[in-house]
C-alpha cells in the first residue's frame, strides 16, 4: 500500500475530524471529495504531516512519519495543496532551481518539457502567474522529480473547463506505469468521474462511504416506487428519498439487494437511473435527489 | 542548509545592498572628515548602524516569510523541522558575522586615517559588544518568530528593543544620582577588563543556542506555522 492511513482524529475549536481511514493501493486514482469545509484538506495536511494528528495512525510507503523517514517519505511525494506558498517575488526559474536542489531524482528534462507544454514563462515572477498558470507550474514540480504518489488538494477549483481538461490528462499519463498513485480531493466530481478509481467521501469530518468507483455507481441508484412499497422496505436500504404523491423518488445504498427484496413486494423491475458522484454525494450530504 | 541560507539573503538583496550604499555614503563622510581633522566618526556609529542592519535585514527576511507563507513552502519540501528551524538561525549568524565585518571594516579604516579617535582595543570591544547584542536580538526574534508568529514577534521585538534603548538613554541620568553611582560605576569598570569581550561572546551564543534549541522544541511540538 502507498498510503495506509487508520483513525485519524484532528479536533479543531470549530471542527473535527473524526476516525478517518484512507487506503490507497499502487497505481490507482483515489478521490476525495465532499463540500467545502467537509474534513478534505485537514485530512491531506495530516497525510503530508504539514499538521500533527491528535490520534492515528499514517504510513506512507511502509514508513511513519518521524524526523528520520520526513525528508525519504516526502522526496517520494508530489504535493499541489489548494494555495500554492510561493515566493511571489521571485522568478519561475528560481523558484524551479531551488525546489530541485532538495529531490535528488530531480529531472531538468521533465520539468523543462512540462513547462513547455504548459506555455510558463520561466522569467515571469510566480506572483504575476495566472491562477491557472500557478496550479500548472505547482503541477510541474510536483512531477518533476518522478513522485511515487501525487497529492493533489483541490488543484482543478477556479480553472476553467480548458485547463482542468489538460490536468486531467496529464494525471492520468501519470499512473500509466501501475507503480504511482494518486490522491486527488476536489468538490467538482465530474473530474473524478472521468480518473478515478476509489472514491471517499468525506462530510462533516466523517468518511460516509469508501470504495471504488464502479462498485459505488453500480450500487448507488435513483429509483422510482410506489411510496406504498417504499413503506414495506427496510429504511436502511436507502440513502435518500421524496415522496411525491403515492409515488416516491429513493436512492439505494445496494441497488442488488434493493432489486432482491423488492422482488419479494412487487411483480415488476423498479424503475432504475444511474447517478454520477455529485448526485450520489448530494444524496448522502444532503439527503437531496436530483 | 546553504540553498536556504541562499534563499533567505538572495530574497532581501536589495535591502542589503541599499544598507551598504548608505555605510558607504557614513564612510565616505567620516573619511573626508578624519582627513580634515574633524571627529565625524565615533565609536557608537559601530553599534549604532551595526545593529539597525542587522534589525532590518532579519526583518525583512521573516516579513518574506509570514508574507509568502515561507515555512509552509518548506513544509511540503523534504526537510527535517531542524533543518527548517537550523536554517533561520545560521542565516541569522550570517548576517550578524557580515554586519560585523563592515562594522570593523569601517572602523579600521578609520583607525588607519585618524588612530587618535579610537584605539585599537577599543574598536575590538565595540564590535564584541555589537557581536553579542546582534546575536542575542536574532535569537530572540527568531525564538519570538517559531513561538508565536511573525505578527506577535514583530510587537514583542519592538518593545523589547524600544525598552532597550530607553534604559539605555536613561542611563546618563541614572550616574548623576549619588545613590545608583557608585553601582553603576563599579559596573561599567567591569566592562573595560580586557576579558569582558569574551565573556559577552560566551554569553551571547549561549543565549543564541538555546533560543535554537527552545525554537526547534517549539516548531517540532507546533502543528502548524502558516
Amino acid at each position: 500500500m502507498i498510503v495506509e492511513a487508520k483513525g485519524l482524529c484532528k479536533k479543531y475549536q470549530k471542527f473535527e475530524l473524526k476516525d478517518v481511514d484512507i487506503v490507497l493501493p499502487e497505481g490507482y486514482i483515489m478521490g476525495l471529495i465532499g463540500p467545502n469545509g467537509a474534513g478534505k484538506t485537514t485530512t491531506i495536511k495530516l497525510l503530508m504531516n504539514i499538521v500533527a494528528p491528535d490520534k492515528g495512525d499514517i504510513k506512507l510507503f511502509g514508513m511513519r512519519w518521524n524526523e528520520e523517514n520526513e525528508v525519504l517519505i516526502k522526496q517520494r511525494i508530489g504535493y499541489v495543496g489548494e494555495e500554492q506558498p510561493f515566493y511571489d517575488d521571485m522568478s519561475v526559474k528560481w523558484t524551479a532551481d531551488l525546489v530541485s536542489k532538495f529531490y535528488p531524482s530531480w529531472d531538468n528534462k521533465t520539468y523543462t518539457d512540462l513547462i513547455k507544454q504548459f506555455d510558463i514563462d520561466e522569467n515571469k515572477k510566480v506572483g504575476d502567474l495566472s491562477r491557472g498558470n500557478r496550479v500548472k507550474f505547482a503541477l510541474a514540480l510536483a512531477m518533476a522529480h518522478k513522485p511515487d504518489l501525487l497529492i493533489l488538494d483541490e488543484p482543478t477549483s477556479g480553472l476553467d473547463p480548458v485547463i482542468r481538461r489538460d490536468i486531467l490528462k496529464l494525471l492520468a499519463k501519470f499512473i500509466e506505469d501501475g507503480k504511482r498513485s494518486i490522491l486527488f480531493s476536489t468538490h467538482i466530481t465530474e473530474d473524478l468521474d472521468k480518473v478515478a478509481d476509489y472514491i471517499v467521501l468525506i462530510n462533516d469530518g466523517q468518511v460516509l462511504v469508501s470504495a471504488e468507483k464502479d462498485d459505488l455507481i453500480t450500487k448507488i441508484k435513483k429509483i422510482h416506487i410506489k411510496t406504498a412499497e417504499f413503506n414495506k422496505l427496510p429504511a436502511n436500504l436507502f440513502i435518500a428519498h421524496k415522496n411525491i404523491g403515492d409515488e416516491c423518488m429513493a436512492v439505494t445504498a445496494d441497488f442488488a439487494e434493493f432489486r432482491r427484496m423488492y422482488k419479494g413486494i412487487a411483480d415488476k423491475q423498479p424503475e432504475a437511473y444511474g447517478m454520477d458522484l455529485s448526485d450520489i454525494m448530494l444524496a448522502y450530504v444532503k439527503g437531496e435527489i436530483y | 542548509m546553504l540553498a536556504l541560507v541562499y534563499k533567505d539573503l538572495y530574497q532581501v538583496r536589495k535591502s542589503i545592498m541599499q544598507i551598504l550604499a548608505i555605510w558607504g555614503f557614513f564612510m565616505i563622510i567620516a573619511v573626508i572628515s578624519s582627513v580634515n581633522g574633524k571627529q565625524f566618526y565615533t565609536g557608537s556609529f559601530v553599534y549604532v548602524y551595526g545593529f539597525i542592519t542587522t534589525y532590518s535585514i532579519m526583518e525583512r527576511i521573516l516579513y518574506n516569510e509570514d508574507r509568502y507563507k515561507g515555512i509552509y513552502f518548506m513544509k511540503i519540501l523534504p526537510l527535517k523541522k531542524s533543518m527548517i528551524v537550523g536554517n533561520k538561525f545560521v542565516t541569522g549568524l550570517t548576517l550578524v558575522i557580515l554586519s560585523c565585518i563592515i562594522s570593523s571594516l569601517f572602523s579600521f579604516l578609520i583607525y588607519a586615517i585618524s588612530p587618535q579617535i579610537q584605539s585599537f582595543q577599543d574598536i575590538i570591544a565595540s564590535v564584541s559588544v555589537l557581536f553579542v547584542f546582534n546575536l542575542i536580538y536574532c535569537g530572540v526574534s527568531l525564538g519570538l518568530f517559531f513561538s508565536v508568529g511573525y505578527a506577535k514577534s514583530r510587537q514583542y521585538t519592538v518593545i523589547i528593543v524600544m525598552l532597550f534603548a530607553m534604559l539605555t538613554a536613561l542611563i546618563p541620568t541614572f550616574i548623576e544620582k549619588p545613590a545608583v553611582d557608585g553601582f553603576l560605576k563599579s559596573v561599567l569598570g567591569l566592562l573595560n577588563q580586557p576579558y569582558t569581550p569574551f565573556i559577552f561572546l560566551l554569553v551571547g551564543s549561549l543565549i543564541y543556542a538555546a533560543c535554537w534549541a527552545a525554537s526547534l522544541r517549539v516548531f517540532k511540538r507546533k502543528s502548524y506555522i502558516s
